[in-house]
């Protein structure tokens, strides 16, 4: 069953914020399903450039900021992830950089970085969190509840 | 008599729950080979890979294996050591800190709770890591990382954390010395890292872990092991201006990194509100005593050496005792 079939079109005013869906299940499945997506995962270089001078002149003092001369080629990375709670009770998230995510949350096994748990109806919150949007990005999310037979 | 009741102890690591590379099993067999006595995995807003080997039954691992998280906030990396549960980081604005950890420590009795890599670049290079939080009260925090990933003493922000730290003691807040290796890939061949010596019990109980980080029983060293006799006095403890006798003993680690990189040429400092009042010549298993009285406030040691060839390098920092 789709629970929530939701597309993002997100830019820089959205960095370092959160975006929280609340589920409703009204009964038991096998297992809750996620899908992330998004893209572009990589901020192109020009804009990059600009984002870690400025960086660095706000973090580093001048003392120290011959440490980033071999900074160059960097290119500032788009870093979104997911967090989920079911009645209050955090059941973990997964930080990585990878764009394209598929998260299954089961009794017996949930995906890296989720306890497994029981998928049981009740209210689950679901949080996008943007820790760097800094492109024009679109975001799919997809959540569905499932009966494995 | 010396107190040799200090193990080395991995406060901050990551697997591939997180964005190490790491399974949670090769984490610990690295740990192991390395010489930790016990590790805290930290994977960020997780301790899902906890669960996993807790699942696999703890006891067959050949280390301590404690439970922590990485609070990776928008303004700031918080690791929180020995919780029970996890806890939700999306609650956290740039305000609302210490209200969140006052909740957290009603919630959880033996945690410790530091601030990570505090100086860190931060956004959008290292996304969060630089500690932005308004903070009322640093007290919340038990430790502050002052040593952060493999070549520490070379990293910028290690020395603004350090002098970030000495300024704190000096408030009066007890905060213990503690490093994190921050470890999330297979180390470079010719890395350092600095250890943090953390006071436990024989079992290295979390509960026993987590009162010594509480109170500052801890150290951190890139390698040697410092021993000492302060008579019924210890790190982080009050004591009171009076003469001391304190009595030392350098002992060469025996961690897998050891041949990587050079130390030598080693020089005991009795910092005493940041002011340097003893610095003498140390060797490995030779005792030192010196008869001190220290002024009121902080007195901490440090051991600085030739570190790959750099002179005046720190190779071991104390928490400090607070002398009233």
């Amino acid at each position: 069953m789709i629970l929530l079939n939701d597309t993002l079109q997100l830019d820089n005013k959205n960095t370092l914020s959160h975006k929280k869906y609340i589920i409703k299940l009204a009964r038991a499945y096998d297992q809750l399903l996620i899908k992330m997506c998004y893209s572009p995962a990589y901020v192109d270089q020009e804009k990059s450039d600009i984002l870690i001078k400025s960086c660095i002149d706000k973090y580093v003092p001048d003392f120290y900021k011959n440490s980033f001369e071999n900074i160059n080629n960097f290119k500032v990375e788009n870093l979104i992830t997911t967090s989920l709670k079911y009645e209050n009770e955090y059941l973990g998230a997964y930080h990585n950089k990878t764009s394209n995510q598929e998260i299954i949350i089961s009794p017996k096994m949930s995906s890296l970085g989720y306890i497994s748990h029981d998928v049981l109806a009740g209210d689950y919150a679901l949080t996008l969190s943007f820790h760097s949007v800094n492109s024009e990005i679109t975001l799919k999310l997809l959540v569905e509840a499932k009966d494995v037979q | 008599m010396f107190n040799n009741a200090y193990y080395p102890i991995e406060l901050h690591s990551h697997t591939y729950h997180s964005d190490g590379d790491f399974t949670p099993e090769d984490l610990i067999e690295l740990a192991s080979e390395f010489g930790y006595r016990g590790i805290f995995i930290t994977d960020h807003n997780t301790s899902s890979a906890f669960y996993e080997l807790k699942n696999k039954d703890l006891k067959k691992f050949p280390i301590k294996i404690y439970q922590g998280i990485e609070w990776t906030t928008f303004h700031g990396h918080i690791l929180i050591l020995g919780n029970e549960k996890m806890h939700d980081f999306t609650k956290l604005n740039i305000y609302n800190l210490d209200a969140c950890i006052k909740n957290l420590r009603a919630e959880e009795k033996n945690i410790a709770i530091g601030i990570a890599h505090p100086y860190a670049i931060g956004n959008p290079i290292c996304t969060g890591c630089h500690f932005e939080y308004k903070v009322k009260d640093y007290s919340i925090f038990d430790y502050l990382e002052i040593c952060n990933s493999e070549n520490p003493m070379d990293v910028y922000y290690n020395n603004l954390a350090y002098e970030r730290w000495t300024k704190l003691i000096n408030k009066g807040i007890k905060f213990a010395a503690l490093s994190g290796r921050d470890w999330h890939k297979l180390s470079d061949k010719k890395s350092y890292v600095a250890i943090s010596m953390i006071k436990a019990d024989q079992d290295l109980s979390m509960t026993s872990v987590i009162e010594a980080i509480k109170n500052s029983h801890t150290y951190i060293s890139l390698g040697p092991i410092l021993k000492f006799d302060f008579g019924n006095a210890d790190l982080g403890d009050e004591i009171k201006k009076e003469a001391i006798l304190f009595k030392f003993l350098l002992e060469e680690g025996k961690f897998s990194n050891k041949d990587n990189f050079s130390i030598k040429n080693f020089e005991l400092l009795f910092i005493n509100n940041e002011i340097v009042k003893i610095r003498e010549k140390i060797f490995y298993n030779e005792v030192v005593t010196f008869d001190f009285v220290p002024e009121k406030g902080t007195l901490r040691f440090e051991i600085r050496g030739d570190l790959n060839g750099v002179k005046d390098k720190k190779i071991v920092i104390t928490s400090p005792i607070y002398v009233k």
